[in-house]
């Protein structure tokens, strides 16, 4: 029988870079800029470091991080795990505090895709002569699957599922406005987004995020620590994945309406945290919208919304920031990119402001307040999937 | 070329297996293998008699049309297709108008030119629109 996570660990500092077209740094930079502001709002220095993880889907070993921190000899691993690569690192790191052998650890998520002068991920396939005969797949194509299965099955028009979809979007980028650390931060209507470029039907530009450059650290501690050090810090509650045994383009069962991973880790992470309603306990909540189809179903997922109902929640706002239950309040993936290393701890970064009321620290100047009004738990949600719509894993932290 | 060795009597002729415990047929198609060892309906391992699926029809359960991919027919069309007795697999769509293309449709399988690699053309299954 698995234990609990919950109230073992704390968030003692963090830190997150601008994330984007970053020509002006390396990944070395990326790392030095966000371990460096984590040491300084956690008031340590990198000596106290007792060992560390890096989460990076380009990078190589350890090393990623101990040669440009220069860090001292001590236990360095490099996690993997597609898309949700970095919540994967920092669970890994909260683990070993909980286990007792470490008092202070950090977690560095970085990636840096904007170099290679794509805008995708491509399509994965195997080059060189040993091509094997399977067809490849790419992401868009992946998740519109889900798209194409949901308008079908819950009797939307071709316009209402695209307004649907479009609104999630739209939600994200007003709040990636008021963003200094976004991506984009422009102001992206409706209209731009149902008549943009089809990208794989029926998704189009701006349903899909794109790949940037960013990284993110936090350094994990015990309560007691935390406590020692901070006024009221931010505890961990739940920390679950649930990897898929990725047979959906093989297995009947699976109806392409939902993300079986994601119903399962959410399960046992209201199990672990002691959450009964989600809809009603979460105060926020940062999920994985690689794709506006992919966070619309996910709200299901999670039980924020019930099962083929998530429209009339969207069209509504209640996921928008003045809403009862504030999504994407940084703008998300939509308004991030995706440098995968680095997405799911710019996720815990968003959480771990908001519940601590200093969400305003990363306010674009002009902009009204991004503080939502005393937030009590706050989900994040990271999504990996190796180029297929049954996704490898999800992750939490509440 | 070792790839396309160990593929060539499942990825060609289009097969698959049928688990010998539970009945249910399935396709294991990754670029890593084609070679499936643990049912994935009842987890037995290594139980299969081999399992045609190539003269099989299906039902689309899902597509999309990839206006990015390039490829011989744009948009590339890709869909999940639901056999008839069991199964079920992921293939390019020919043969179609995409405006088309609905949940539900019935297709049949069918061998065409993939991609052109160094020099090489190779060839895949894909899936048609039945008509009669």
């Amino acid at each position: 029988m698995a234990g609990s996570i919950k109230d073992r660990v704390a968030i003692l500092g963090m830190g997150c870079t601008r994330f984007g077209e970053r020509w002006d740094a390396s990944a070395a930079d990326l790392i030095v800029e966000a371990a460096y502001q984590a040491f300084e709002d956690a008031g340590i220095g990198p000596d106290e470091i007792q060992a560390a993880w890096v989460g990076t889907s380009t990078g190589n070993t350890g090393m990623t991080i101990s040669e440009p921190l220069r860090l001292q000899y001590i236990p360095v691993t490099r996690v993997e795990n597609a898309c949700a690569t970095a919540s994967d690192a920092f669970r890994n790191a909260c683990y070993a505090v909980a286990a007792g052998i470490y008092d202070i650890v950090l977690v560095v998520g970085v990636d840096k895709f904007k170099d290679a002068g794509i805008s995708g991920l491509g399509d994965g396939g195997t080059p060189g002569p040993s091509h094997s005969m399977i067809p490849e797949t790419t992401p868009p194509r992946s998740f519109a699957m889900l798209a194409t299965t949901y308008f079908a099955k819950y009797g939307l028009s071709y316009e209402e599922g695209k307004h649907m979809i479009g609104r999630v979007s739209w939600k994200s980028h007003q709040n990636g406005m008021r963003n200094k650390n976004a991506h984009f931060q422009g102001n992206v209507t409706m209209e731009q987004i149902l008549n943009a470029p089809m990208v794989s039907w029926p998704l189009g530009l701006f349903d899909c995020c794109g790949v940037s450059d960013g990284a993110a650290a936090a350094i994990v501690t015990t309560p007691e620590i935390a406590r020692a050090r901070k006024k009221d810090p931010v505890l961990v509650k739940a920390l679950q994945i649930a990897m898929a045994p990725r047979d959906g383009n093989f297995n009947q069962q699976y109806d392409f309406l939902h993300v079986e991973a994601t119903v399962r880790a959410a399960e046992k992470a209201y199990e672990e945290a002691g959450i009964k309603n989600p809809r009603e306990e979460i105060s926020m909540a940062e999920v994985h919208d690689c794709f506006s189809i992919t966070e619309a179903v996910t709200m299901e997922d999670l039980r924020f919304s019930p099962r083929g109902k998530v429209r009339d929640d969207i069209e509504n706002g209640f996921f928008d920031l003045d809403g009862k239950l504030p999504v994407q309040t940084d703008g998300g993936l939509k308004c991030f990119g995706h440098p995968i290393g680095a997405s799911g701890l710019r996720m815990i970064y968003e959480v771990y402001l908001q519940l601590q009321g200093r969400a305003d620290e990363v306010l674009n100047p002009g902009f009204p307040s991004r503080q939502l009004p005393n937030p009590k738990l706050g989900l994040t949600h990271n999504l990996g999937g190796p180029r297929t719509v049954a996704p490898s894993l999800s992750a939490f932290l509440v | 070329m070792a790839a396309q060795w160990r593929e060539h009597e499942t990825a060609i002729p289009l097969y698959g297996v049928k688990c010998r415990q539970c009945g249910t047929p399935q396709l294991f198609l990754s670029q890593s293998s084609t070679r499936a060892h643990i049912c994935l309906n009842c987890r037995a391992r290594d139980d299969f008699e081999p399992y045609r699926f190539a003269d099989k029809s299906g039902t689309v359960r899902s597509f999309s049309h990839d206006y990015l991919a390039g490829g011989i027919d744009p948009p590339t069309t890709a869909a999940v297709i639901d056999f008839d007795g069991g199964g079920r697999g992921q293939f390019l769509m020919v043969d179609r108008d995409p405006e088309e293309c609905q949940v539900g449709m019935r297709v049949e399988m069918t061998f065409r030119k993939l991609r052109h690699t160094l020099g090489a053309h190779t060839y895949f299954w894909k899936c048609k629109p039945v008509r009669d």
